[in-house]
């Protein structure tokens, strides 16, 4: 149940991270470099970002589990584990979208087009492992 | 139309390479008349198709770029600038093709030129100076005389607008711009002979308001960037005030032009002196294009500072302090353009800004000096204007 949720979310965020940083780079407010306090902003805000909307999907998942009849101690379990995975997500989309945004546009090629496919299929990889990583090695589901 | 290849260039980028482009080719431009020289017109062409690119290729990339309305009415401003840009280096390259097509100029045109505030000279070198063999950047022309060099021409090859790795050789000939003092300082240092050079006295009139004139559009072409990079209205409106003042001029040169044509033998000069005034009055109509997007905008978009703060010409404010060594000097003893590269365009005294000062205009403590030349030499003001030197 989790997997589509943690796909659609760190793959909007990829995509916002994406979008924002390819105009940047257009514009020359972002170098394709690592520093710069555009980029650093962009990078806070996509940190603080995910963290507030996991933290609210997990909050979502703690009360569909209470619904479902999981028992509060098994929901708040998956509601932990939903919340982890989405922090150990976020580095990746983060990582992942600067990555591919400045190699596109050194290359020539117009980061918009390059970066949001590409960026989508990673995290939808990267959501399903950490998660899984997640469930079976702390939470023990 | 040939298929432009889109690098990866952002739009601060190609907005700094537009205005750099721009400012040398109206020295070129200038240049080229002065000195009657075609192959100078020439490469002011070759600038021009390049600013043709440059021109196509910010457009391409801010249709790529605008995400929102708000974006985009901030962006518009950054094409209106792009566009005043190229807006000079047309009015340049009309000024150029006149000299491509061999036209034949008034000489008065090229009195009026040398009496401009801002020199223009061709130096050659001669053998054994102490200024060959030896790199611009070591020569520190700028930041000790004021002078900057636009090309140089080595043999048939000419370098436009050399970088400071550049080195120069005996029997170069560079074309500087700078001071008169400072140009005269060069001419000493190259083993060159003096200039000298009398005006003619005929048509005083023409030969000075022409001369204001140039002055004039240069000026508000620096005033007006100046608006853009702080983001100053009223800096905007003194540029305004100095458009009236060059419409009055321009009429009145149209009218001692016509009526010196009655009597004048050489009306074709005159008709092509007249070509020049309309490309300089291009060019003060561009600052004003520019100021249009401070005075219209309530924000600008920050790409244009970063993209003014790269350019090639600086411009900077620099607060007097009491200590600094400027207070209670006028701007004649200071000569802060042949000392260290960067002359005052403007000083904001209290509230009032006085635009293109006086001479014997002296400083205050508490003036801010608006100050425009080489990185280095705005710099230098900085410094000396805070008293720490």
């Amino acid at each position: 149940m989790m997997i589509p949720l943690l796909n659609g979310t760190g793959c909007n965020l990829g995509c916002i991270l994406g979008a924002r940083l390819g105009s940047a780079l257009h514009l020359g407010t972002v170098e394709p470099r690592l520093k710069g306090r555009v980029l650093r902003k962009n990078v806070h805000a996509s940190v603080l970002t995910s963290v507030g909307i996991f933290s609210f999907i997990s909050v979502i998942v703690f009360m569909i589990a209470c619904i479902w009849g999981m028992g509060f101690a098994m929901a708040a379990k998956h509601a932990l584990a939903f919340i982890l995975a989405g922090m150990l997500l976020t580095p990746v989309i983060v990582v992942s979208t600067i990555m591919l945004a400045f190699l596109s546009f050194k290359k020539g090629l117009d980061p918009d087009n390059v970066v949001i496919p590409i960026t989508t299929s990673i995290i939808d990889v990267a959501a399903a492992i950490s998660l899984l990583i997640i469930a079976i090695s702390i939470v023990g589901l | 139309m040939k298929e432009i290849e889109s690098e990866p260039r952002s739009v601060r980028e190609l907005l700094t390479e537009m205005k750099n482009v721009s400012d040398l080719m109206i020295d070129l431009a200038y240049a080229a008349v002065l000195f009657n020289n075609s192959e100078l017109a020439d490469r002011v062409h070759e600038l021009e198709t390049k600013m043709d690119e440059l021109m196509y290729n910010i457009r391409t990339i801010v249709a790529v770029v605008t995400r929102n309305v708000r974006e985009a009415k901030k962006i518009t401003g950054i094409l209106q600038v792009a566009s005043a840009a190229e807006a000079i280096s047309n009015a340049t390259d009309d000024i150029a093709d006149l000299i491509r097509e061999g036209a034949k100029i008034h000489p008065i045109v090229h009195d009026a030129f040398r009496i401009a505030n801002e020199k223009i000279a061709w130096v050659n070198l001669s053998e054994g100076s102490t200024l060959c063999s030896k790199k611009l950047c070591d020569l520190k022309l700028a930041s000790t005389i004021g002078v900057t060099v636009l090309a140089i021409k080595r043999a048939e090859t000419w370098i436009i607008s050399p970088t400071r790795e550049t080195e120069v050789c005996s029997s170069d000939a560079i074309i500087v711009k700078g001071p008169p003092d400072g140009i005269t300082i060069l001419c000493e240092m190259a083993g060159a002979p003096k200039e000298t050079w009398v005006p003619e006295r005929e048509l005083p009139d023409i030969r000075v308001t022409l001369a204001e004139m140039r002055d004039l559009s240069s000026l508000a072409v620096d005033m007006a960037y100046c608006s853009i990079l702080f983001e100053s209205r009223e800096i905007a409106e003194e540029v305004e005030d100095m458009n009236k003042k060059f419409k009055k001029l321009n009429h009145k040169l149209w009218l001692a032009t016509l009526k010196a044509a009655r009597r004048e033998r050489d009306v074709v000069g005159l008709y092509n002196l007249l070509q020049v005034a309309k490309s300089i009055e291009q060019i003060s109509d561009a600052a004003n294009s520019i100021i249009d997007v401070v005075l219209r905008e309530l924000e600008l978009h920050p790409v244009f500072a970063q993209a003014l703060a790269e350019a090639d010409e600086q411009m900077g404010r620099a607060d007097v302090s009491e200590h600094s060594e400027f207070v209670g000097k006028s701007l004649k003893e200071l000569n802060l353009w042949t000392r260290m590269g960067a002359y005052v365009l403007m000083i904001r005294r209290g509230k009032r800004y006085l635009s293109n000062p006086p001479r014997r205009t002296k400083v205050q403590t508490g003036d801010s000096l608006i100050v425009h030349g080489t990185r280095r030499g705005v710099e230098m003001v900085k410094k000396a204007a805070g008293g720490s030197v």
